[in-house]
């Protein structure tokens, strides 16, 4: 079996390697949470670049500005503006690793990975491009196109949302959903959650989870019932303003909640200390929001 | 004990060598064990079986990091173990999955065994695994060496499980195409 001789040859492979990986799998989990802080460095330099180039180092329509959002999201003068990663200079040792995470470039706007549908067939829209797949930390920034991005394949329209915001892949894993969550403008928390999720469609499941399950073996998750109150507070969630997460006395992450809609789609929120919550995969934006009665 | 010290030991023939290996790392060998085999006693067969190839093995064996040495012991103990053992009921569920998950990264066409020495796929492995970011490398041997769930390796790499899923996903698609590029028959 193929496989199998692959996974035999891995067990040759440079000590040095394992005894990193073996390191990391045996700190306990609350340590773990700190551990990738240098990769934000490697993570940045690949979607930074990318910045750049979005900021019309490739020709792309240019910004108007800080605060011009691409999206177009309401209140984009008043709001906080999540700009693109910094550009990082790169480390010698990071400099010609190849990070994994995702993204595309659509437009003149960045699709970052953001989650799987594992039943989201129905979501598939039309196709609206393809990306190469070729950039890496390798790729000159002037290779930053239009079309380029560091996933290859054919990418579509988000069946019911603006592709604006949204786009996806499909994978054999299932459906996966990239946002353009930065160089954007966010004023409330509706900005997020209506106009790219549209809760307001309905909450169809939920989902609690303490941040110690988060870390734990058994993951364990509580549903919530009391589905009308949740999309109560969810409204009220939505006219909250957005507030910049650095400047805020925001405890640690306590708890999470999913919120999923009847497509399948999920909605991360972090419960954070202090009552505040954050939407998972736009950290540098949260809402004031009494949560702890809605959780169970 | 030090490793350095234990390994020592080893080399003077001291049986006390066996103790402290298994003093100090017993639960994380058996760990490994148990994440392939899915199955106590037979972990602790394996377990008790690296520390005996320890003990044949040293010298001339003079390891710098023996928890990665034992382990790697064990590891191939265990899947050694596991192809031996007829009942394909009795487990082995996460080293199946990965074994299925791998196929991706092999060209089509010859097997690598046919195209090339497994030193040589080892020294292919090792460059590969040198470019990637060290997330990245740690989700790929977290999941491919040491054999731990998603959901396990997904944690410790400080990512959600989908991420991890579809990361490994694009590593496998990176690593087939580094080992066509490398010569393996397409």
């Amino acid at each position: 079996m193929k496989g199998e001789q692959l996974l035999h040859a891995l067990g040759e492979v440079d000590e040095d390697y394992l005894a990193q990986v073996d390191e990391l799998r045996r700190i306990s989990p609350k340590k773990k949470r700190h551990t990738w802080i240098p990769m934000a460095a490697c993570l940045c330099l690949v979607a930074g670049v990318a910045a750049w180039a979005l900021r019309g180092g490739m020709g792309m329509p240019s910004k108007e500005g800080a605060e011009a959002n691409s999206n177009g999201m309401s209140g984009s003068t008043q709001g906080i503006y999540v700009p693109p990663l910094e550009v990082e200079l790169p480390q010698a040792e990071t400099e010609t690793m190849i990070d994994m995470s995702g993204f595309f470039i659509y437009q003149g706007r960045l699709y970052a990975q953001m989650d799987v549908v594992e039943q989201g067939q129905n979501l598939v829209g039309t196709q609206l491009g393809e990306s190469s797949g070729t950039i890496d930390e390798w790729t000159p920034e002037d290779q930053y196109l239009e079309g380029t991005g560091s996933i290859g394949g054919p990418f579509y329209e988000v069946k019911g949302y603006n592709p604006r915001y949204l786009l996806c892949m499909v994978y054999d894993y299932g459906v996966e959903l990239f946002w353009n969550n930065c160089d954007i403008t966010v004023s409330t928390g509706g900005d997020v959650l209506e106009e790219v999720f549209h809760l307001s469609d309905g909450i169809a499941h939920a989902e609690f989870q303490k941040e110690v399950d988060v870390q734990g073996e058994n993951r364990h998750t509580t549903p919530i019932t009391q589905l009308e109150e949740l999309e109560a507070w969810v409204d009220d969630l939505g006219q909250a303003p957005a507030l910049s997460s650095a400047e805020t006395d925001m405890g640690q992450c306590l708890g999470h909640l999913y919120l999923t809609k009847a497509d399948g789609v999920t909605v991360h929120l972090r419960l954070m200390g202090n009552g505040y919550v954050q939407v998972a995969e736009l950290p540098e934006v949260c809402w004031q929001m009494e949560w702890q009665s809605m959780v169970p | 004990m030090e490793d350095q010290e234990i390994v020592e030991l080893y080399w003077k023939r001291d049986e006390s060598a066996l103790e402290h290996s298994r003093e100090k790392y017993h639960g994380y060998l058996s760990r490994i064990a148990q994440q392939i085999l899915y199955d106590r006693e037979d972990s602790e067969e394996v377990v008790s079986d690296t520390y005996f190839r320890a003990w044949q093995s040293m010298p001339p064996q003079r390891p710098s990091k023996l928890s990665i040495y034992l382990g790697r012991l064990t590891r191939h103990g265990a899947i050694d173990y596991l192809r031996r053992r007829t009942s394909q009921k009795r487990g082995g569920a996460t080293y199946e999955v990965c074994v299925e998950e791998l196929e991706e990264s092999v060209p089509s066409g010859e097997t690598p065994q046919q195209v090339m020495e497994e030193k040589l796929l080892v020294q292919l492995l090792n460059q590969f695994l040198e470019t990637l970011s060290p997330q990245a490398r740690a989700l790929f041997l977290g999941r491919y060496y040491y054999f731990d769930p998603l959901w396990e390796v997904a944690r410790y790499c400080g990512m959600g499980e989908g991420q991890a899923k579809s990361q490994l996903f694009r590593i496998r698609k990176r690593l087939k195409a580094y080992l066509e590029q490398e010569g393996f028959v397409v």
